[in-house]
């Protein structure tokens, strides 16, 4: 009975998670070396190389690199500093605090847009006040070279995500009673903060961190109504080079598939090691 | 404690509710034209037609919660017994690798790199396709969370109850599912807003056709049909606002 | 726990009772672009309760030019039968990519009644971005793309190419184009100029035209692209994008491939009134739109039924109509019944735009699809990427 049981729980796995993730991965390198697809006319590593010579690939994870390391690096201080340097009258958290959860990447995307952008609210405001006299005083936040857009929208999800995860983890990793016994050991004020508080939170926290930084690494919604034309996060120049502008750029499409989701595969690896190195020590 | 705190808590609170203002203002204007602040004219007209009966939004909406209702339902079922089966298997850290993969993986990406074998077996452009692509993205996060959930010390207390005597019905009935009764529930609340939240994955494995509320409002806002995007943009923000209301757990948790 | 539970079965059960479609209807799929606030209204408010008074639940999907034709490669690759797609909107270049994939039923011409009002020896019916139509498809509809611009701020518009480049350069900032099928025919316009005109590029395509005449736009293009909208490094992602800039006052000019279309975003309120479309005077496109059916749609009954209701002269009558949509109507005026003719013609005549007739002398034809396709890729590569 255990046994059969056993079987059947591995038979969903592999039907529900295997097998896609499988499938997808084989079907994608079989595309993008010419092995499969309509226009494919012999097998050939032409993608992969227009890919590589071109930067595509290259260029698009930098640049999702770069936004997802500024977004959670900024949002992780933030959220730092809210959780040490905002005393809440008391240790439940109070409705408000959740309420940004409630937001999902579309509608903060769209939030921005009607916020930052030169004929949005602040830039009207600004106008009326007189501190603006052109639309072109205000500054460039949306779709912009540097994609800062699509960082204060990362930053304004996760930072009250982290903030409700470092209150917690200082409550079950008992860093104020460490701050107490570092104290009486006459550690000063400052060295508490830097040497004890922020090191046991970052560490305790850094599985979540880095899951939070894939999670951004392959966002969507907020990048393709946020981002410039180019360069663009993975998501979006994966999903144009599948369906816009040129057909016979689908390969190298799929080619981008598979070589992301082998990163993030690696990642995930790591974060896994990560924690059970934690758990074991 | 002094004015500091106080002040600093306020403009947080501003903060927050600020999004919230901002889609339920724009939700009753018309006409917003640079450098104007208000709008041409307030008015009630989204709001009427939305409550029509043939109108799309609230068909929209309903088709939504459907989705994402089934969604949390199978992947809370499901992943309750896959969760707790990794959790006790030998292999546990390499099917704990294969259920974080998806669950991290982009899903606009997952769902590109699957679309071939949904339009394969017709589940593309339909409901049951893009129910089951969900699943695909649902059910992996509800293992993670039952497989933190069954620690060492949860499975002892279900083997107690074996050893003092329990059938492994009652272990399982009267032991187990008690236990884990807060978690189920946070699992299905949480597999619900992942479904409720999803957009990119819905657009690819149903090819638009199959309209959720999130493709409904990115369609308003190619269209720079603002306020009607606000408006469906309110819709979406309601039910995590009243799961949150009833329990904060249903939208984060301790266990990942 | 148990109640939640009931509660949840009684909602699903309750949805999957009252969601069923209905069975008396025959559910049609069109894949349309829908990035017009007008032409989706015209589509819901019109046309879809219209065909189901004629037992069609006609669904709207959101998608043009490759996403169609990805689609149903991917479906054709996958050896799906049943495409879930029954009609498609399309212009010359995805024509000719459905082509290559034999993606297209047909010729429909011959099942639909309504196309006897279709003055079909006209170059502009029976030709498709220089490809013979065959019946492969129908006409939906025929316009001219016009420039717009906003008397008040440009009261002298550029209307070639050598005014563009010193017009632009006077105003930076002021221009840009879409990274879509309207900004894309612009760089059309001014290929076939740098071409030397419809003449030169006209028949097939040939790739040391392209070279050459791609070669001067292109650095026609670098030369302006820092006197663009946010210098250049970004372009709108739509039509309707690059119009709120307009009508913002971030933008001074726009295009528009439907030569009423300042008229229906003056009455929609979007643009002010100051907002005037004008003819590019070295030649401006006109073309007409049509509407396909995938050779593997399962509804090609359905599909064809849907067809010919969207060229029938009621649904073209109201399609013309400036308040609304105002598209061109793809019938011929001398084959209308006389009831017909004496309402198409009294039809309110914009006030934003001069009159069909009056730019109608500019008009050139498309040219082969195949420097449509490389158009785009080479835009996205030379000018976005910023490629050499």
């Amino acid at each position: 009975m255990h046994r059969i049981l056993s079987y059947i729980n591995a038979g969903f796995f592999f039907l529900l998670i295997v097998l896609p993730l499988g499938g997808g991965l084989i079907y994608s390198f079989l595309y993008s070396i010419g092995g499969l697809g309509l226009l494919n006319e012999e097998i050939s590593g032409k993608a992969l190389l227009t890919i590589w010579e071109e930067g595509t690939f290259l260029k698009s994870l930098f640049y999702s690199v770069y936004i997802a390391l500024l977004s959670i690096g900024i949002s992780v201080a933030l959220s730092l500093t809210l959780t040490l340097g905002i005393k809440l009258p008391s240790r439940e958290n109070p409705y408000w605090m959740y309420m940004p959860l409630a937001l999902p990447g579309m509608v903060v995307a769209f939030l921005m847009f009607q916020w930052l952008s030169r004929t949005g609210v602040f830039s009207r405001v600004m106008f009326q006040a007189g501190i603006i006299s052109e639309i072109t005083d205000f500054p460039v936040l949306i779709q912009d070279e540097l994609g800062l857009g699509i960082i204060i929208a990362h930053v304004l999800m996760a930072t009250p995500f982290f903030w409700i995860f470092f209150r917690g983890l200082y409550q079950t990793e008992r860093v104020k009673e460490l701050g107490g016994i570092s104290a009486s050991l006459g550690a000063q004020k400052h060295q508490i903060l830097w040497k004890v508080k922020i090191p046991v939170l970052l560490q305790q926290g850094l599985p979540t961190i880095i899951l939070y930084f894939l999670f951004v690494l392959g966002s969507y919604e907020i990048p393709l109504l946020l981002g410039q034309s180019s360069p663009q996060m993975l998501s979006v120049t994966i999903i144009r080079k599948l369906e816009r502008f040129n057909l016979l750029d689908k390969p190298e499409g799929y080619a981008m598939i598979w070589m992301y989701a082998l990163i993030v595969l690696v990642a995930v690896y790591a974060i896994l090691s990560l924690h059970q190195k934690r758990k074991a020590s | 404690m002094k004015k500091g705190p106080r002040f600093f808590i306020a403009i947080i609170g501003l903060g927050i509710a600020f999004p919230f203002l901002t889609l339920l203002l724009f939700s009753f204007m018309k006409g917003w034209f640079f450098p104007s602040i208000s709008p041409t004219t307030w008015t009630l007209d989204y709001w009427i037609q939305l409550f029509q009966v043939e109108g799309e939004l609230l068909q929209t909406s309903l088709t939504s919660i459907l989705i994402s209702i089934f969604v949390a339902f199978v992947s809370t079922l499901l992943g309750f017994f896959l969760g707790k089966w990794m959790a006790t298997h030998p292999w546990r850290k390499w099917w704990l690798l294969l259920a974080y993969f998806p669950f991290v993986l982009s899903p606009v990406i997952l769902a590109a790199g699957i679309q071939f074998f949904f339009i394969k077996f017709g589940l593309s452009g339909n409901f049951l396709g893009v129910l089951i692509a969900q699943l695909l993205i649902a059910l992996p996060y509800a293992i993670i969370i039952y497989n933190g959930f069954w620690s060492p010390s949860m499975l002892d207390r279900e083997k107690l109850a074996r050893t003092l005597g329990g059938t492994a019905w009652q272990a399982f009935w009267r032991v187990s599912i008690p236990l884990s009764s807060g978690v189920i529930l946070v699992v299905f609340f949480q597999t619900f807003l992942i479904s409720w939240f999803e957009y990119g994955l819905t657009r690819l494995i149903g090819l638009g056709k199959v309209k959720t509320l999130t493709i409904q409002v990115f369609q308003f806002v190619t269209e720079t049909n603002i306020f009607l995007a606000a408006l469906s943009g309110v819709l979406l923000v309601v039910p995590p606002l009243i799961l949150l209301w009833v329990n904060k757990r249903f939208v984060i948790n301790q266990w990942i | 726990m148990g109640k939640y539970l009931w509660i949840c079965i009684l909602l699903i059960s309750g949805f999957l009772l009252s969601c069923g479609p209905d069975q008396n209807l025959q559910q049609v799929n069109m894949m349309m672009w829908q990035g017009d606030p007008v032409i989706n209204s015209y589509m819901k408010t019109y046309v879809v309760p219209e065909l189901k008074k004629q037992g069609i639940d006609l669904q709207l999907v959101s998608g043009q030019g490759t996403e169609i034709v990805s689609t149903l490669m991917t479906e054709i690759e996958a050896g799906k039968t049943d495409s879930e797609i029954d009609v498609v909107w399309v212009n010359g270049e995805t024509f000719f990519q459905l082509k290559q994939i034999n993606g297209l039923y047909g010729p429909i011409w011959d099942s639909l009644s309504n196309i006897a009002y279709v003055d079909t020896s006209s170059s502009f019916i029976k030709y498709d971005f220089q490809q013979l139509v065959n019946g492969y498809e129908a006409p939906w509809g025929t316009i001219q793309m016009i420039m717009i611009h906003d008397e008040k701020r440009a009261p002298q518009p550029p209307s070639n190419p050598k005014a563009l480049k010193e017009w632009v350069k006077a105003n930076p900032g002021k221009f840009t184009l879409s990274n879509d099928f309207t900004g894309m025919s612009f760089l059309k316009l001014l290929l076939i100029e740098f071409a030397g005109g419809s003449e030169a590029i006209k028949g097939p395509f040939q790739s040391d035209i392209y070279q050459q005449a791609g070669d001067s736009l292109w650095n026609y293009i670098r030369e302006i692209q820092p006197y663009f909208w946010r210098k250049g490094e970004t372009f709108p992602e739509g039509l309707a994008a690059m119009h709120r800039l307009f009508a913002n006052g971030e933008i001074d000019l726009s295009i528009s491939m439907n030569d009423n279309g300042v008229d229906n975003k003056v009455l929609e309120g979007l643009f002010p009134p100051s907002a005037k479309g004008y003819a590019w005077k070295s030649g401006i496109i006109k073309n007409s739109h049509f509407l396909g059916i995938p050779s593997r749609s399962p509804h090609k009954s359905g599909a064809l039924k849907t067809i010919n209701f969207l060229l029938s002269p009621e649904a073209q009558y109201k399609k013309l109509q400036p308040d609304g949509w105002g598209d061109g109507t793809s019938l011929s005026l001398n084959l209308l019944p006389e009831e017909w003719k004496e309402k198409f013609r009294s039809t309110q005549q914009r006030k934003q735009t001069p009159p069909r007739s009056e730019i109608e002398q500019y008009a050139v034809m498309e040219p082969a699809p195949e420097y449509m396709i490389r158009l785009y890729d080479d835009f996205a590569k030379k000018i976005i990427d910023g490629e050499e």
